[in-house]
């Protein structure tokens, strides 16, 4: 039983040496063991893999460091599931290979590949209680019966869900089998956590809530963690860096920040955010940066701002563009007032605070509209 | 019109012409069939005292029994990998396997137990490939035995056993398995702590269904048993057929069904 070996070996070092030997033999640690391993925690090298005649993922580089909060983002079809399914050892590329602490994982299967993953749909056994389900990976790597039930406890507690160890999945709300579900991923301490769509089926306040839990539990337990996600949202609040995906390959790799500003194509400027493409507007775009060939302008819509053409000009004009226009229709959104407006053969989306103070316009008002030149973004038209 | 618009409003008045027939076609006689069997209107136990006093009489009630709970077992032991092979296939195929598996269920119960009667008799395509081929001198008595019993019982009952467990391992969600494996469960490990307790429900169901057909079975064991393997349906039927006392006829009858 060389799993149980394994385990017994990772508890002695966890006390002393604080670092981790995940059950495949690698050494995992942290700053301990620093030099013994590469940076990066999981490394995809030109991975394809093949769904029937179709690409699911193709030549996919990718590398995730160590403690890092990766989320992979994506609509359906893009491959992002492929490639979870790709590290989790459910499903094995045809070319390219994968490392996790620097060593090839094609031959591990995923029973030793170490590794907490949630499912999108939680897959709780409905027929052992949440003590039962949380046990599971523990026995699996031979704890023995009294450190299991002291670990479960010890969980249950971070996670808020003391006293209801002897409950049915089935007896749990969403949220809270989500946490259970979570719990499980993480009990038997492994270098790695995976998610698949964690949020996905939980309500709105539910999933806010969660999505702070998530951060802190990371935080806390300083685990390298990658989510797959469709949800826009979900990615910018939770990650270290986002990987936009579409039909196979890497769109954009960065962080939050710089994809949400600097988005390197107009899909991925469509799917993080709003974005107005600005299409044969009728005049010319000025803007700080040259337009190279085969690129887009675009601007998003909280950048915009919008006021009545009474209203007095900005000063500087240097800096600003302005044009006039009538607003074809408005949207009260909460927080937000969203404008329609047509500019050349586009309709132009412009957001504005409800806060701002500003008297809302209305539909067939003229309207003058000013970006500050360097708002201006030029994205490639299509993917590289 | 209103009267049946209000009638139909409450859900349980809709199962009011299904009862009414089954009351007419199945309630009704047998409650005369019990009261008969009591000697109505004397009321008396005699019939079942005299049911149970005889040794040959609990013997086929035993055997009855017996024959059903081993050909259940041996369903459930044939019937369980093949639904997993059911569960696992890709959809496509699954539609093959199913139309495989009721394609047979629903053919005639006599012609499948005549049909074995063709492939195990004495004179049967077995026993004439053996002889031909000199493996045997004389037919291996294949036939008018409790083997061949059970050979023919397990494989009328197999589609009823299959089909509910099917539906129950369908409906096992595939990310538990994999959820599993991902938490350090080999293979084995899987199927036994994760699939098998969340098909038992299935296996349940496909048991009791077969355990219940099998106890008034009649034509199979009668055409492919010997003398020895009488079960009590076919008890019933020659009692029948022998002499015409009712009563005697009813108490074994509510026996069985009890």
């Amino acid at each position: 039983m060389p799993d149980v070996l394994a385990f017994n070996k990772r508890e002695q070092i966890d006390c002393s040496v604080n670092a981790r030997v995940n059950s495949f033999g690698a050494v995992a640690g942290n700053e301990a063991m620093e030099n013994d391993v590469p940076l990066a925690q999981i490394e995809f090298r030109s991975v394809t893999k093949t769904d029937g005649p179709v690409a699911a993922v193709k030549d996919l580089s990718l590398s995730v460091r160590r403690g890092e909060f990766l989320t992979i983002l994506g609509p359906s079809g893009s491959g992002k599931t492929t490639t979870l399914m790709l590290l989790t050892g459910f499903e094995s590329p045809n070319y390219g290979d994968i490392l996790i602490a620097g060593k090839s994982v094609a031959a591990v299967p995923s029973y030793r590949r170490d590794q907490g993953i949630v499912f999108q749909s939680y897959a709780l056994s409905p027929h052992l209680n949440v003590r039962r389900n949380l046990e599971f990976p523990l026995e699996m790597r031979g704890m023995r019966a009294v450190e299991r039930t002291a670990r479960v406890d010890s969980i249950l507690a971070r996670v808020h869900l003391d006293g209801l160890g002897d409950r049915m999945p089935s007896q749990l709300s969403g949220g809270q089998q989500q946490r259970v579900a979570l719990a499980r991923a993480l009990i038997a301490d492994p270098p790695i956590l995976l998610l698949d769509e964690p949020l996905g089926a939980l309500d709105r306040n539910l999933r806010e809530q969660t999505q702070t839990e998530i951060k802190s539990l990371h935080k806390e337990f300083g685990i390298t963690t990658v989510c797959v996600t469709h949800d826009q949202d979900e990615a910018l609040t939770l990650s270290d860096r986002i990987v936009v995906m579409r039909a196979g390959r890497i769109e954009q790799t960065n962080t939050p920040e710089a994809i949400y500003d600097r988005p390197a194509t107009q899909f991925v400027a469509k799917f993080l955010g709003e974005a107005n493409i600005l299409e044969n507007p009728g005049f010319t775009i000025k803007s700080e940066a040259a337009q190279r060939p085969g690129t887009v302008a675009m601007i998003r819509p909280e950048r915009i701002c919008i006021a009545t053409l009474d209203a007095p000009k900005r000063i500087d004009a240097e800096q600003y563009q302005s044009v006039t226009r009538i607003v074809d229709n408005m949207i009260y959104a909460g927080p937000l007032r969203k404008y329609h407006v047509r500019i050349g053969s586009t309709v132009l989306v412009v957001s504005e605070h409800v806060a701002s103070g500003r008297r809302a316009l209305q539909p067939a008002d003229g309207a003058r509209l000013e970006w500050l030149r360097s708002d201006i973004r030029f994205v490639a038209a299509q993917a590289p | 019109m209103n009267t049946l618009y209000r009638l139909g409003r409450m859900s349980i008045a809709l199962t009011f012409p299904a009862l009414a027939i089954l009351l007419a076609v199945l309630g009704i006689p047998a409650i005369l069939l019990f009261l008969t069997s009591l000697n109505a209107p004397v009321f008396s136990l005699t019939k079942y005292e005299a049911f149970f006093n005889r040794q040959a009489n609990v013997r086929v009630l035993l055997q009855t029994v017996e024959v059903s709970v081993i050909a259940t077992a041996m369903c459930v032991i044939i019937g369980y990998p093949t639904a997993y092979l059911f569960a696992a296939v890709s959809k496509g195929l699954r539609m093959v396997l199913l139309v495989l598996v009721i394609i047979p269920y629903l053919t005639s119960v006599l012609v499948r137990t005549y049909a074995w009667i063709v492939i195990v008799g004495d004179t049967g395509l077995i026993n004439n490939l053996l002889l031909r081929l000199e493996l045997i001198s004389n037919p291996v008595p294949l036939i008018y035995n409790r083997m061949a019993v059970y050979i023919g019982t397990v494989h009328i009952m197999l589609p009823v056993m299959v089909l509910p467990l099917v539906g129950v391992m369908l409906g096992i969600d595939k990310s538990l398995t994999a959820a599993a494996r991902s938490m350090g469960a080999r293979s084995f490990a899987t199927f036994w702590r994760g699939f098998l307790p969340l098909s038992l429900p299935g296996v349940r169901s496909g048991s009791l269904l077969v355990f219940v057909l099998c106890l008034g079975f009649y034509i199979t064991p009668a055409a492919l048993g010997g003398l020895g393997d009488a079960m009590l349906s076919t008890f019933i039927a020659a009692q029948v057929e022998s002499s015409f006392d009712l009563a005697r006829i009813a108490a074994s009858s509510f026996i069985l069904l009890g």
